[in-house]
């Protein structure tokens, strides 16, 4: 983007309408905010309307539960939740954690609540504590859903009551090993990071390919601005990459504009250079910098990342270098999805 | 004076600038009620108003702050309605600006543009670029350092003109 449409846009956005409220609606919103300390304050009719729509909407869900069947195509419409967790608190016990952010779990899961039958009450329980949140793509809790026995369940807050059977469906699905997130003593994010600096380092390109997202594959990219048309190679071609003999194109030089056309073991001596790091000055988590002139886009490429970048002052102004790890949670999990090399650039 | 006279006061003065926040921020539809709501809170919340800050930041603080809660209701009332409303009981999201904003085609494309961008980068599009508050009342608004207002903005700005740029290819 250039400063020129830079400007340009920004004069647009200067220049975009901004329509006055009309007097009429000006004074009835002065009136309200006036009066709103009176006893019978706007707040409270919203709570009665909130009231009188969840009833509503709670018909409307015990009603159209007879027909499950037609709904199912409306419920994959729903793609804001990208991560469903699940947790078990049973009396003394440890709790444990059972995360999923695979789709089809996700989607399977909404249409198996979506088929429930709900019963507005007021009856609480505790026998145990079993929970199910939702997240968004911002990693922002979309809803949470509790189950606590005597088929009670407490949906963001209010009780319902749900039917024995659809319980027992539900818990027996979602309730099971099959999401339960690895107990098994998670490396933290630093470990992980240094292991894989390590299998770089070692060109242990097998061990390497068990860390690479087995989705979407390693992402590599020359500069910290991740351009959309970086190389990807998938866990597969990790494997064999070094011994692979073809020019890739991994993007442009900063500076002269050339295409960086070289074989995948050029380009890991000159862009990866993992053995480099392995005193790093720094070792930022989580905690992305931006360094010199060029933008650093990961946090936009990768919104839901886990980062460690290895930062090196390097022994001239200007020589720093850094390698950032990029990984991402997979069923638990965490996978590395781009290795990201910086320096500095004019 | 008293804090109704003051919040009276603040009304005449900067309702319109809230108000025009809310409706890039949430969409013209809602935007009316939710301003009666950041001034009631002003107002029930007026002893938590600092002499010392700029009473124009400290409301555009307070209607970001409704602006988030009323994504999030959204967000759970979607998630509640997918069940069996279909669209029905979905909060209206996707309302066309048309009905406020003028009929001006690039407008209604920047505002498009504006809504498919993250929560961050809509705050610092709205506050900087388009009611200009300065680098120092929006970093007030926002509780960030200058520093990240300066790049956030910048960021936000390439985002959009990439936003614009599919906008314009998909029409």
């Amino acid at each position: 983007m250039s400063k020129q449409d830079q400007n340009e846009l920004e004069d647009l956005l200067k220049d975009m309408p901004k329509p006055d409220l009309s007097k009429r609606k000006r004074n009835e919103i002065h009136h309200a905010i006036m009066n709103s300390n009176n006893s019978f304050s706007i707040k409270k009719y919203a709570a009665i309307f909130g009231a009188v729509a969840a009833g509503f909407l709670f018909f409307l869900l015990i009603f159209s539960s007879t027909n499950t069947n037609n709904q199912q195509a409306v419920m994959h419409t729903y793609n804001d939740i990208v991560k469903g967790e699940i947790s078990v608190i049973e009396g003394a016990t440890e709790g444990s954690l059972y995360s999923s952010s695979d789709q089809k779990v996700i989607d399977n899961f909404h249409e198996t609540i979506g088929s429930m039958n709900y019963k507005k009450t007021t009856q609480e329980s505790s026998v145990f504590e079993k929970t199910i949140t939702l997240y968004n793509n911002d990693n922002e809790k979309v809803t949470t859903m509790t189950f606590t026995g005597e088929n009670i369940t407490t949906i963001d807050g209010k009780q319902y009551k749900i039917d024995e059977k659809q319980l027992n469906q539900f818990t027996s699905e979602f309730f099971t090993e099959k999401y339960k997130t690895n107990n098994e003593k998670k490396p933290s994010l630093k470990e992980q990071a240094n292991k894989v600096l390590t299998l770089l380092a070692n060109e242990n390109m097998e061990a390497l390919a068990n860390q690479v997202h087995p989705e979407k594959g390693l992402l590599f990219s020359p500069y910290v601005y991740v351009k959309s048309n970086a190389v990807t190679f998938s866990q597969d071609e990790i494997t064999k990459l070094l011994e692979d003999n073809t020019v890739y194109e991994w993007g442009t030089q900063d500076g002269s504009g050339k295409p960086i056309e070289l074989t995948p073991r050029e380009y890991f001596d000159e862009y990866v250079n993992a053995s480099a790091f392995s005193n790093a000055d720094e070792v930022n988590v989580n905690n992305l910098k931006n360094r010199g002139t060029m933008l650093n886009n990961i946090r936009e490429v990768f919104p839901n990342a886990q980062t460690v970048e290895f930062y090196q002052n390097g022994k001239e102004e200007l020589a720093w270098e850094s390698l950032t790890l990029v990984f991402e949670d997979m069923d638990g999990s965490r996978k590395l999805v781009a290795i990201v090399h910086g320096e500095w650039t004019s | 004076m008293d804090n109704k006279e003051i919040i009276s006061d603040w009304f005449e003065k900067y309702g319109n600038d809230i108000y025009h926040f809310l409706i890039y921020r949430i969409g013209p539809v809602d935007a009316e009620d939710l301003l009666q709501e950041v001034f009631i809170k002003a107002l029930r919340g007026f002893n938590s108003y600092q002499e010392k800050s700029n009473p124009k930041t400290w409301l555009f603080s307070i209607a970001r702050n409704v602006a988030v809660d009323e994504i999030r209701k959204r967000k759970v009332r979607k998630w509640m309605s997918h069940i069996p409303l279909e669209k029905t009981n979905e909060p209206e999201t996707t309302i066309s600006p048309q009905s406020i904003l003028d009929h001006e085609e690039e407008h209604q494309t920047i505002y498009r543009a504006i809504k498919q961008l993250k929560s961050n980068y809509q705050d610092v599009i709205i506050l900087r670029g388009i009611k200009e508050l300065s680098i120092a009342e929006t970093a007030d608004v926002l509780k960030w350092s200058k520093s990240k207002v300066r790049s956030t903005q910048h960021r936000a700005i390439i985002a959009l003109h990439e936003a614009l740029r599919r906008c314009y290819y998909n029409e």
